[in-house]
């Protein structure tokens, strides 16, 4: 009657591999607020970026600068799971660049760049 | 250097880890012969020392990795501290660390129910590395599956190719002390193990495919990334463990006689050490496949990356729409079955095994030439996906680069019939034809790169960069379906950014799955943003203005470059785009179009209220055309 445990105990140890939760891989830009590539009217509040995953947010972060390089940012970025949010200084029209630089939860660094324009 | 520590550390201590879960189970589910006893646990404290030294020296590697400084920088006490108390592999660090004090405490305190609990706890220790490798990519239920398939997966190679070292120490024994009852003692381990061997088999076989299905996604990402062909090795080498351990199970265990006498017992002899000597190459090759695990932890995933196609060839369907074809190659598709379910029939009869084989050899090489008509010619970048995401602004781009490049061959339109086209004995391309929608985009990239071979279609990559050639191809898409929405076809309307006034939508495919009313201002839009104030058409329907900057206070505007020339591609050609009004279905189809020409139309409020409740009435089943999965920067 060595069996019997033998197949219980396996089964318990398959079994006990069901649970817990969490988001992986390498996190990428999903979407963002103002749009990759834009043209907005005004000066929008901030910047958003919803990423495929969500972040570590000690080390990851957004900065916005204009045409010459100088931040237009207000420094600290905000973490929402998957969303980074930096809040911007009054805009005048011009082109911004927008950098970000992510660790994804499961400990990947990526980083990338986008553009937006204010006025026309 | 950190790569190097990272990559060493991550592949010691999966070994470490496997090697803990192994030895615990074998003790506690295969055997545990009291004199062995002793040297398992040795083992199983070895591991443990190793495990809990590389998971160190990966926490040091990663937390210089995560600060992007050196690793005498991560030694500083405020970055190690963010990195165990604020992310998730620290948190995850910490649990582990628990569970190794208690396998040590339970190793240490040799009652009878603690080598279950040792187990339990190395499960864990073992499972929760799912963590720290590319578990789901996406949250919610998908995720969770994912999560879970990479847990069993770990639990079951520890299962295995962790019991490994206890099973040649067993058979080691056996093979020192010669006696009857050691044979015996290792026939029994080497069928109990091998029972398990089946069962782990069958969950990495299981979860091996959920997890490729995530991280591969396609046959192309298996050939043609860095990520897929080293997945590719793991199985070649996972194939050849089965094998061995198929051989194990089937030849040589039942070789270990339990009652031998004379030549009876030098077989049972010599199968003991082919039986050690296997497990012990087994274990190696077992190592190999951790080492590729740990590289693999740190590589994109393949599901992430353009995949180049290594074939001169490709798999394909199109033959069976012919109906002069299609009975030549069904009948060699069938024959093969056949032939297949003969060779699998032969292996309980195994005196035909030979003869089997032969004759389904001869039968594929006789239906070689049917099954070829299977495949058309492929290229490099076949199975590249657009990173363009089809939005106005590459198809406005696209129009530009067609209109200098292409147009002088394949005439303004695209229909094949520009003025450089007149007397070519190949005319080029009609570029509005059905035949644009059989091509995959990268098919059509390679052509637009290096020309087509034998025609006089050159090739442009001197000339257009890999982005113009992908907004190329966006242009021609809609181009084609511009051709077709005058007919009430629908087409994928391009994605542009948009502002609405609550700030949250960005995109007009992130309007979905409300409608879109996408209006263009005319002379007349102050009195057309006057009516549609007025008018409600359902909490579905999102306006969007285009060309008007004052509509911003009350409706979603156009917030991108490229929108007018890119829908003024879909009216009848000619028209002008101004008063044009469109309606976009939640699932991103153009489903209608007014013009002023047209008269009255959609400015009268019951009509457009009409051609809404037809579309919610009848909806398009399928999505719009697959756009890439491929992530820029």
């Amino acid at each position: 009657m060595r069996k019997y445990p033998f197949r219980l105990t396996l089964g318990l140890l398959l079994a006990l591999g069901a649970g817990g939760s969490a988001a992986f891989a390498h996190a990428f830009l999903d979407h963002a607020s103002p749009a990759v590539g834009s043209t907005l009217a005004a000066t929008p509040p901030n910047v958003r970026i919803w990423f495929t995953q969500e972040l570590e947010a000690a080390f990851s972060g957004i900065e916005v600068s204009d045409a010459q390089g100088v931040r237009v940012d207000s420094g600290a970025s905000q973490f929402a799971g998957n969303l980074m949010t930096v809040a911007l200084k009054p805009l005048p029209p011009g082109e911004y660049k927008v950098h970000w630089h992510v660790i994804s939860v499961d400990t990947h660094a990526t980083e990338g760049n986008f553009t937006f324009r204010v006025g026309s | 250097m950190i790569e190097a520590l990272l990559l060493g550390s991550r592949a010691v201590h999966y070994a470490a880890s496997v090697g803990l879960g192994g030895v615990l189970c074998f003790a506690v589910l295969v055997a545990r012969p009291p004199d062995l006893a002793p040297l398992f646990r040795r083992v199983a404290w070895l591991c443990l020392a190793v495990a809990l030294l590389s998971g160190f020296g990966w926490f040091l590697a990663l937390a210089a990795g995560m600060s992007s400084g050196t690793l005498v920088t991560a030694l500083d006490p405020h970055v190690l501290a963010t990195v165990l108390l604020h992310t998730q592999f620290g948190r995850d660090f910490g649990l582990r660390l628990v569970l190794a004090m208690l396998v040590a405490a339970l190793l240490a305190w040799q009652a009878r129910p603690a080598l279950p609990l040792a187990l339990l706890f190395a499960c864990g220790l073992l499972g929760t590395l799912a963590w720290a490798g590319h578990g789901a990519d996406d949250s919610g239920a998908d995720g969770i599956f994912h999560l879970t398939a990479d847990i069993v997966h770990l639990l079951a190679a520890g299962a295995w190719i962790g019991g490994l070292l206890p099973l040649v120490l067993l058979f080691q024994r056996a093979i020192a002390e010669p006696d009857l009852d050691g044979i015996a003692v290792a026939r029994r381990a080497a069928q109990r193990f091998s029972a398990l061997g089946i069962a782990a088999v069958g969950a990495l076989l299981a979860t091996g495919i959920i997890n490729a299905t995530y991280l591969v996604g396609s046959l192309a990402g298996f050939f043609g990334t860095d990520y897929g062909r080293l997945l590719l090795l793991k199985i070649a080498l996972f194939a050849l463990l089965v094998g061995i351990a198929t051989f194990n199970r089937e030849v040589l265990t039942p070789r270990l006689h339990l009652n031998p006498r004379g030549s009876k017992q030098r077989e049972a002899s010599t199968a003991l050490r082919n039986l050690r000597n296997n497990s012990v190459l087994e274990a190696g090759l077992g190592l190999a496949v951790l080492a590729i695990v740990a590289l693999l932890g740190t590589l994109v995933p393949a599901a992430h990356e353009q995949a180049l196609w290594p074939f001169p060839i490709r798999f394909s369907s199109e033959v069976l729409a012919a109906p002069e074809l299609r009975g030549e190659v069904l009948i060699a598709l069938a024959t093969l079955a056949l032939g297949l379910a003969l060779a699998g029939a032969s292996f309980f009869i195994r005196k035909l095994w030979g003869a089997v084989i032969v004759l389904w050899l001869v039968i594929i090489a006789f239906f070689l030439p049917s099954l070829a008509l299977l495949t058309v010619e492929a290229y490099p970048t076949s199975f590249f996906n657009s990173p363009t995401g089809f939005t106005a602004r590459s198809v406005a781009a696209g129009e530009r680069d067609f209109a200098q490049n292409c147009a002088s061959c394949h005439g303004a339109e695209g229909k094949g019939d520009g003025p450089a086209a007149k007397g070519m004995s190949d005319p080029p391309a009609d570029l509005t034809a059905d035949h644009v929608y059989a091509h995959s985009d990268g098919e059509m990239f390679w052509w637009i790169g290096h020309g087509i071979a034998d025609t006089p279609m050159p090739g442009f990559s001197d000339v257009l960069d890999e982005t113009a050639r992908w907004d190329l191809i966006d242009f021609i898409h809609a181009n084609a379906d511009g051709v077709r929405t005058p007919q009430g076809i629908p087409a994928q309307a391009p994605d542009f950014a948009v502002e609405c006034p609550n700030g949250d939508d960005t995109e007009l495919n992130r309007l979905r799955p409300n409608l879109v009313h996408l209006v263009f201002a005319g002379p007349d839009i102050g009195a057309r943003l006057d009516a549609l104030r007025a008018i409600d058409l359902g909490g579905d329907v999102t306006t969007v203005i285009a060309g008007n900057a004052t509509a911003r206070q009350a409706f979603c505007t156009v917030a991108d470059a490229g929108v007018a020339e890119a829908y003024a591609l879909y009216p009848p050609r000619g028209q002008s785009l101004a008063g044009a009004e469109f309606l976009i279905d939640g699932k991103g189809w153009i489903r209608a179009i007014w013009i002023p020409a047209l008269g009255a139309g959609w400015r009268d409020t019951a009509a457009l209220r009409q051609e809404i409740a037809g579309i919610r009435a009848n909806p398009i089943a399928g999505p719009v055309r697959a756009t890439g999965h491929v992530h820029g920067g």
